[in-house]
């Protein structure tokens, strides 16, 4: 099984590293407020990242989900303050036989969009969404509240699962005919939105909700892998530099077998979340997605949170990141499915 | 062997089934006792056929299946020998015993030895007419490998050995001992080392069981007090010891590892049965941690895949530590959960032991042998970290 990158892909990774190290610096994030509107522009704009999975037919560069994985890892680094996760994943889920007309805004970034799956009360399990799409107008009529939708705030359109007549499937409303109230978010990086919709216009664009959830998925887990580096690069510069008892915090063994312990997690998260992009077009990708996404996001929270321990008091301060990459991977963690309702998942779809 | 040998040529597929086909077609007959037999924790099983299973192997050509064709090595590829590795724990192949001269002692004569090494002590260890067990811990040099202390002296055209080695596995049944042993008392720790090869056969050496945790007995202690080596049995020069010690462990993909992981599939499934039968299984906070385990074993596989599918890996040269503190630890929970599964039971032991209790005790190994997790930890931490001065 290929786990390598092309020349091509290492280019790219370097090229939005390089970028985001740049643009998506620590002040620029915490200035933000979740949505960076410039460094998305540039972000779409100048490097087409969003266009990397979509078709070229329909305006993008007919990569795959390695490409938009390598991007994402690389915005997980910088707990990058930009919809990108949220209009890829919409994207991914967006059937081109249904909704073929959608996917060029979405590729040249004009159009960020969020996908909309939770509902209050009902929690993460799709059995319980009664979000409903009926038939009206020229197409469908959708009536249900949405919650904890990422960016969806500043979406201008929603990818939403809702039932008609029974079927599940995923239909796209524009923003301006939803009723959205924003969060405050216990992660400030990327907010959060509860949305309404009350007879809201709307077009059925894909019908695999299922697959939908698991981009999610394995989209959340490949990002958390960033997240856990970045914060486990920065755990380990500041034991090589912050001086205790006369020598560098790295000296001491009870510190560095902590350290190697977060790196092999780390390490395991990344074959995980690797594994199961690899596999996004074979039917394995239902039992590797919500996999990756129980051990990433497993991962990236015992990183952040070590890494506030071994930045001793300063970890707890706000002035330093450390904070925030534990935010991001907490929200990562329990979004969309924690581990005992992913290990609930993992067991029904393996048959244990 | 086929005299002329397709194996590179084979698609994955092909190899697979030439694998299969041969293990079904010669694992029958006296050999089909063998099947599930060896290995961890029931390593004194069955030696005498095994040896003899081993001799089938290498007729057949499938030891030295992954060293350089230069060396009288296949040049298989790194998935082929993964393939290898599956087919025969698929079919349940009994627990190796020439893997020490295969995979430790071969590629250190291969990147170290000389040619005459290569001709004298290769074909041997690929027909299993020759056997290696591994001299390198002591009483007093276990994780601290480094200050072996068994003396090894020149004396005309002859090395003699003399001191302790322990935890030798195999050590009855090899032929031949690759030792660790000081050539200079007054050099550095690590550089009065010398990396020798000693016939096991000889008055000097004296082999001991020792009984360990199962009441079985695999390890060995091994006494040297004068044994000989011909002068041109060292690799490398005197003082190169543990250079050459150390330098192979780089390069070590873990091939077996995932056929490793069939066999710990295989111990998975026989916990959920168990736990099926004793109601173990109706209890969610037990099946919690069961499906925990399953995760566990998933991650394990993606991790090998992505360590042998990546040309070079995120941290090369520590992935078999990586490797190392994500399976030993599960492994060793696993046997945990198979006693739970079993319930009460689990505390008796008439007849001997069960497969629960015999791989619960076995794994308290898995975290120890082979450089402890501990020491695993130092060398990923001296990696991400630096070294740091050790007194």
């Amino acid at each position: 099984m290929e786990f390598g990158f092309t020349t091509e892909q290492t280019d790219l990774r370097d090229t939005v590293r390089t970028f985001l190290a740049r643009h998506a610096t620590s002040a620029r994030v915490r200035a933000a407020d979740g949505f960076d509107a410039t460094l998305w522009r540039r972000l779409a704009g100048e490097l087409g990242v969003t266009a990397l999975a979509i078709d070229e037919k329909h305006g993008g560069f007919g990569a795959s989900e390695v490409e938009v994985g390598i991007v994402l890892e690389e915005a997980g680094r910088v707990l990058l303050p930009a919809p990108y996760l949220s209009t890829v994943v919409a994207a991914a889920a967006v059937d081109p036989a249904l909704g073929a007309d959608l996917l060029p805004g979405l590729a040249d970034g004009s159009v960020i969009a969020a996908l909309a799956l939770a509902e209050p009360g009902a929690g993460w399990t799709p059995d319980r969404w009664s979000c409903t799409a009926r038939r009206g107008g020229d197409g469908y009529v959708l009536d249900g509240v949405k919650e904890h939708v990422l960016d969806g705030a500043v979406a201008d359109m929603v990818v939403v699962a809702a039932v008609c007549g029974g079927e599940p499937g995923l239909y796209a409303v524009r923003a301006e005919d939803v009723r959205r109230t924003p969060h405050d978010t216990l992660d400030p990086t990327r907010r959060q939105a509860r949305l309404e919709f009350d007879g809201a216009a709307a077009s059925l664009v894909g019908r695999d909700v299922r697959r939908a959830v698991d981009l999610l998925w394995a989209a959340l887990a490949v990002e958390s892998v960033g997240v856990a580096r970045a914060s486990l690069e920065l755990t380990v510069d500041y034991l090589k530099t912050r001086q205790q008892f006369g020598v560098p915090l790295a000296h001491f063994q009870a510190l560095r077998h902590r350290v190697a312990d977060l790196a092999v997690a780390v390490e395991a998260a990344t074959s995980s979340a690797w594994y199961a992009l690899r596999v996004a077009g074979t039917e394995e990708f239902a039992i590797a997605a919500p996999l990756a996404k129980l051990v990433a996001t497993r991962a990236a929270y015992a990183v952040t949170a070590e890494s506030i321990q071994l930045h001793g008091a300063l970890g707890f301060t706000w002035e330093h990141d450390a904070h925030l990459h534990f935010k991001r991977a907490t929200a990562n963690r329990l979004l969309l499915g924690d581990e005992v309702a992913l290990r609930r998942v993992i067991a029904a779809r393996a048959g244990l | 062997m086929p005299a002329v040998d397709d194996i590179p040529d084979l698609s994955d597929a092909e190899f697979r089934k030439r694998v299969r086909d041969w293990l079904t077609a010669h694992l029958t007959g006296e050999f089909a006792a063998l099947v599930g037999s060896g290995g961890p924790g029931r390593e004194h099983e069955n030696i005498e056929l095994r040896m003899r299973w081993e001799r089938e192997l290498g007729a057949a050509g499938w030891i030295g299946l992954g060293w350089p064709r230069a060396a009288g090595g296949r040049g298989a590829t790194i998935t082929q020998q993964v393939i290898f590795f599956e087919e025969y724990a698929r079919i349940g192949g009994p627990g190796r015993l020439s893997h020490m001269g295969e995979y430790l002692l071969a590629p250190t004569l291969i990147a170290f030895g000389t040619e005459e090494q290569r001709r004298r002590f290769l074909p041997p260890i690929a027909a299993a007419t020759e056997f290696w067990c591994q001299g390198y811990s002591e009483p007093n040099a276990g994780s601290d490998l480094a200050s072996v202390q068994t003396r090894a002296v020149r004396d005309g055209d002859v090395w003699r050995v003399t001191g302790q080695k322990v935890w030798t596995s195999l050590a009855h049944v090899a032929d031949w001992c690759f030792v660790l042993a000081r050539t200079d008392a007054d050099a550095p720790k690590r550089r009065g080392l010398s990396y020798l090869l000693v016939p096991m056969d000889q008055p000097g050496i004296e082999v001991r069981p020792i009984t360990q945790i199962t009441g079985t007995s695999e390890f060995n202690e091994v006494f040297f007090d004068g044994a000989v080596t011909a002068a041109e049995n060292i690799v490398g020069e005197p003082g190169d010891g543990w250079r050459v010690a150390t330098g192979t462990l780089a390069f070590e993909r873990g091939v077996a590892t995932l056929g490793q992981q069939l066999g710990f599939a295989r111990e998975l499934d026989e916990v959920f049965a168990v736990a099926r039968t004793s109601g173990a299984y109706d209890d969610p906070v037990w099946r919690d941690a069961a499906v925990d385990a399953w995760v566990g074993l998933q991650t394990l596989r993606h991790q090998a895949l992505r360590t042998l599918g990546t040309p070079e890996g995120d941290l090369p040269g520590v992935e078999a530590s990586v490797s190392k503190l994500l399976w030993a630890p599960w492994h060793q929970r696993l046997g945990e959960l198979a006693m739970s599964a079993v319930g009460p039971t689990a505390t008796l032991a008439d007849g001997g032991l069960s497969d629960a209790q015999r791989l619960f005790l076995y794994t308290r190994a898995d975290t120890i042998y082979g450089g402890s997790n501990e020491i695993q930890r130092n060398i990923i931490a001296d990696r991400l970290l630096g070294r740091v001065p050790r007194s």
